[in-house]
């Protein structure tokens, strides 16, 4: 009895140390109302409410919504700028608040608005942050390689994708074990976006922990492992990004022999059935989420010349939990 | 250790050892024009003693423009005082507003430091290179002095007088400093910050002036902090006054702690 408790003990302690971020009830207000006798001053605006996930141990985690969502909020959470009004954030199982400067030793950022010293050059600000968190020199030369930045020219005098590469070359560099990166590709250009992503899944490998948010729904589809998706404030959904496209929307398009007359209205009513456009006289696509089989039963007795299911890209899941 | 401290220090000192560097080589010229500025020091003097022009000079109403020191007094501390009336209104407010405004709070605080002591290493730059002034006040007035000698044997300045009205102008960039650092946290925003910490500190510079225009309203200058341990209190007093340095050193205390506070509990929402 006693061993299988020091058993479940152990194994708890092993899957909470899996666990580098766990995000509970978070709620966040801004503002404030004051209820005086007559009126009330101020406003409160709801930016999160109960917003609960977990990010575990090498992996990538794609933070997705709309401007005014939730998510830089969530983000500004966990580093401890805001005070919560409920909740509880632990970044490697460690408070975020009261061990706030234990958990930034291991950590790197990168806001979605981004501000480095603009009298520094690319030099001098690794040299200052390297004080800080000491720089992971053999990683640095390889960054170097892939960010192409001229280090010795002053921030002042850097194009904004240039600066945003200083900004991701500061926060890499360390190696540090958990990386929030709020829209960290704003910016930069395609081939430099594909450079930064191979360097994320190589940090991934090395078991680092990355959050990140992103506008770009095709960078999130290609490099994260799970997705979170939060809507006026709420998390709507979290699932990993593989189950995402298959459970919950398929392209379906059916070519049919000869223009039949298919009600569109009767397959729409079918609760897999999202929707159903005709193409021409002898093609539809439809959308068709979860239960794909309640369809393929109902289509079993239509001729069809062919059929062919594809996975829906992340950005067509997205739209449909916004529209 | 300290690198903030030190990043400021090696970045930022144009800023402010320029300024302590033109008042020095201002001392320099008024020593200058001295010997041909003495036949005139009485007239001079006349129209200085007009109620009005007294209540403009404040608490160096006394200084005695007839002699090289008196002149010294009035010339440096008139103007060092409308000079720590703008930087301590637009320096120590911009410490951290200018890092909200340029974006680069959130990097700078994500590094593994309290909050307090960031600000607190950013608000040790401006104190140290705010050192410079009594250093180039000393320097530049017993460069002066001896420099006058051969044209004015009389011209003399008590060097220890000196020191300690040297001191006072870095403790009001210490006290009023700490007031503007305080309202930039209390704020988070520099428009804000700049227009309350430059009408609190313009306020309390117009009240000694109200205060010492009649004596009815001489009260209202015990409520600026210019009243107190200011270079002409030194220099009619004759000595180091204690009272008036640990007033005005604890209002710089206490604003800076609360400042510190503030800003390490504070949510960071701009």
């Amino acid at each position: 009895m006693r061993f299988i408790n020091t058993y479940k003990i152990l194994q708890m302690k092993r899957m909470s140390s899996d666990v580098i971020l766990k995000v509970e009830n978070l709620t966040k207000i801004y503002g404030r109302e004051i209820d005086i006798r007559f009126a009330k001053i101020g406003k409160e605006v709801l930016a999160v409410k109960d917003v609960s996930f977990s990010v575990n141990k090498g992996e990538i985690f794609g933070f997705l919504g709309p401007n005014g969502a939730g998510k830089t909020t969530t983000m500004r959470a966990i580093l401890n700028y805001l005070r919560i009004q409920k909740g509880k954030i632990s970044v490697f199982g460690l408070d975020h608040n009261k061990d706030s400067i234990e958990i930034r030793k291991r950590l790197g950022y990168i806001p979605g608005e981004l501000g480095l010293y603009e009298d520094f050059t690319g030099e001098e600000l690794i040299k200052y942050v390297d004080k800080f968190r000491p720089i992971n020199q053999k990683f640095l030369k390889e960054l170097k390689t892939v960010f192409r930045v001229n280090l010795s020219q002053k921030i002042r005098s850097l194009s904004h994708g240039n600066k945003q590469q200083v900004g991701l070359l500061i926060a890499l560099a360390p190696k540090p074990e958990f990386l929030i990166l709020d829209e960290p590709s704003l910016g930069l250009d395609p081939l430099m976006t594909a450079n930064f992503h191979k360097i994320l899944r190589k940090l991934r490998e090395e078991g680092i922990t990355i959050f990140l948010s992103s506008h770009n729904l095709s960078e999130v589809q290609s490099i994260c492992d799970r997705v979170g998706i939060i809507k006026e404030g709420e998390i709507i959904l979290i699932e990993e990004i593989e189950n995402l496209k298959m459970k919950f929307l398929q392209n379906v398009r059916i070519k049919l022999p000869t223009p039949q007359a298919i009600d569109e209205e009767e397959i729409v009513k079918l609760d897999s059935v999202i929707s159903c456009e005709r193409v021409n006289e002898t093609t539809l696509v439809l959308k068709v989420k979860e239960n794909i089989s309640e369809f393929l039963n109902w289509i079993k007795d239509i001729s069809i010349t062919r059929i062919t299911i594809e996975d829906a890209s992340l950005e067509e899941i997205f739209l449909h939990y916004y529209e | 250790m300290l690198n903030v401290y030190f990043k400021g220090l090696t970045k930022q000192w144009k800023s402010i050892f320029v300024p302590a560097l033109i008042i020095g080589l201002y001392v320099i010229m008024i020593a200058a024009i001295w010997p041909a500025l003495k036949d005139q020091a009485e007239a001079f003097q006349f129209i200085l003693d007009n109620p009005i022009y007294q209540s403009i000079l404040g608490n160096l109403a006394g200084a005695m423009f007839t002699s090289w020191e008196g002149a010294f007094y009035l010339y440096i501390f008139v103007w060092l005082e409308m000079v720590i009336v703008f930087i301590t209104v637009f320096k120590p407010t911009r410490l951290v507003t200018n890092e909200i405004d340029k974006k680069t709070l959130d990097v700078a605080l994500s590094y593994p430091i309290p909050r307090w002591r960031y600000l607190l290493e950013k608000y040790s730059v401006y104190l140290t290179y705010n050192l410079f002034y009594p250093v180039f006040i000393m320097l530049s007035g017993y460069i002066g002095t001896l420099a006058l000698r051969p044209f004015d044997a009389e011209a003399s300045m008590n060097y220890t007088l000196l020191f300690y009205a040297s001191i006072s102008v870095w403790l009001y960039f210490f006290a009023l400093g700490s007031i503007s650092i305080l309202i930039s946290t209390i704020f988070l925003d520099s428009r804000k910050a700049l227009a309350v910490a430059g009408m609190l500190i313009i306020g309390m510079y117009l009240l000694v002036r109200i205060g010492s225009a009649a004596e009815s309203l001489n009260f209202l200058q015990y409520i600026s902090i210019f009243h107190y341990f200011s270079p002409g209190n030194i220099m009619a007093n004759g000595g180091f006054i204690v009272g008036e340095f640990f007033i005005v050193f604890g209002v710089g205390i206490v604003c800076l702690v609360a400042a510190l506070w503030i800003f390490q509990k504070r949510e960071l929402t701009y």
